[in-house]
């Protein structure tokens, strides 16, 4: 998987992209496949973590339902949060199945097959690039954005 | 409401049968696991595999691997090891116990990956506490 922060940022360009209010929802969306995951570190310290698995947690149908659970907690608009929080995730899958491995991948079609899918294309410890990419596009929508006539005048 | 409430728990059933389902899963399936390995590589071996941790030390033939579990002896020559990083091995586990390279891949610098990734949950945590307070019934709007 590529960093946080990576996905934090590559969060953060769409939450800007679509202009949406609650850029932290989207942020959520997109580190909660790891957070549900990482819960296996809870059981692993209470020593009974050989009789649980968290890692199927990390795949779009589960962190769907998770969303589906965990919107009423926001007072707000419930189909906002829904769907902010699934962009989010969205991007964190999209982004972690470019990821490189010798032989695993992502559960991505759970419950349906258990086959995992990879695209092979970069190293995790690689991410260093999407992540400079990513802030590059995230600064020159910023950018754009904050400045768009002056921004605009650049390609004319 | 009585609707939401039954669409809501409906939702929750279908997420402890799918969480069930998974660790029955996990619980049938036949893990490979090193030490079934070594104490019995006639019915465990003639698989590959790939291994996370660092590489200890470098033979000329040979290397010594720790998984964060034990240490493990891999022949397998010409490795370096990792810059500030773990190593990802891909393994074939013969059917003598030997265990032998047939590649591998250095994490360099993943430890200021893992220092970035902190960075990010603070932000993060800061982006949400400024927009979402926590009260008694959930998170309203900041």
């Amino acid at each position: 998987m590529p960093d946080w922060l990576t996905h934090v940022v590559i969060a953060l360009f769409f939450a800007e992209l679509f202009r949406i209010e609650k850029k932290s929802l989207v942020v959520l969306g997109a580190l909660l496949p790891d957070f549900l995951s990482k819960l296996h570190l809870i059981f692993f310290y209470l020593g009974i973590s050989e009789y649980l698995t968290f890692s199927l947690l990390h795949t779009p149908m589960m962190v769907f339902l998770v969303i589906l659970l965990i919107a009423p907690l926001f007072r707000y608009s419930q189909k906002k949060v829904v769907l902010w929080l699934g962009l989010g995730a969205v991007t964190h899958f999209v982004f972690d199945v470019t990821m490189r491995h010798f032989e695993a991948g992502m559960h991505l079609l759970y419950p349906f097959t258990f086959t995992m899918y990879s695209l092979n294309w970069i190293w995790p410890n690689d991410s260093f690039y999407l992540m400079g990419g990513s802030l590059l596009a995230y600064f020159l929508l910023l950018l754009y954005r904050n400045n768009g006539k002056a921004f605009r005048n650049v390609f004319k | 409401m009585q609707y939401a409430k039954v669409r809501y728990c409906l939702v929750l059933i279908l997420f402890v049968l799918l969480f069930a389902h998974q660790n029955v899963w996990n619980q049938d399936r036949e893990r490979f696991h090193i030490d079934r390995f070594i104490e019995d590589p006639l019915t465990y071996g003639n698989h590959t595999g790939q291994r996370f941790g660092k590489i200890v030390v470098v033979q000329p033939e040979t290397f010594d691997f720790n998984d964060g579990d034990k240490v493990i002896r891999i022949e397998g020559s010409g490795v370096v090891a990792s810059t500030l990083g773990e190593t990802v091995i891909f393994l074939d586990y013969r059917l003598d116990g030997r265990m032998v390279l047939i590649d591998y891949h250095n994490y360099d610098y993943n430890y200021v990956l893992y220092g970035l990734s902190l960075v990010a949950f603070v932000y993060f945590l800061y982006l949400f506490f400024r927009e979402w307070i926590l009260t008694k019934r959930g998170f309203r709007n900041a």
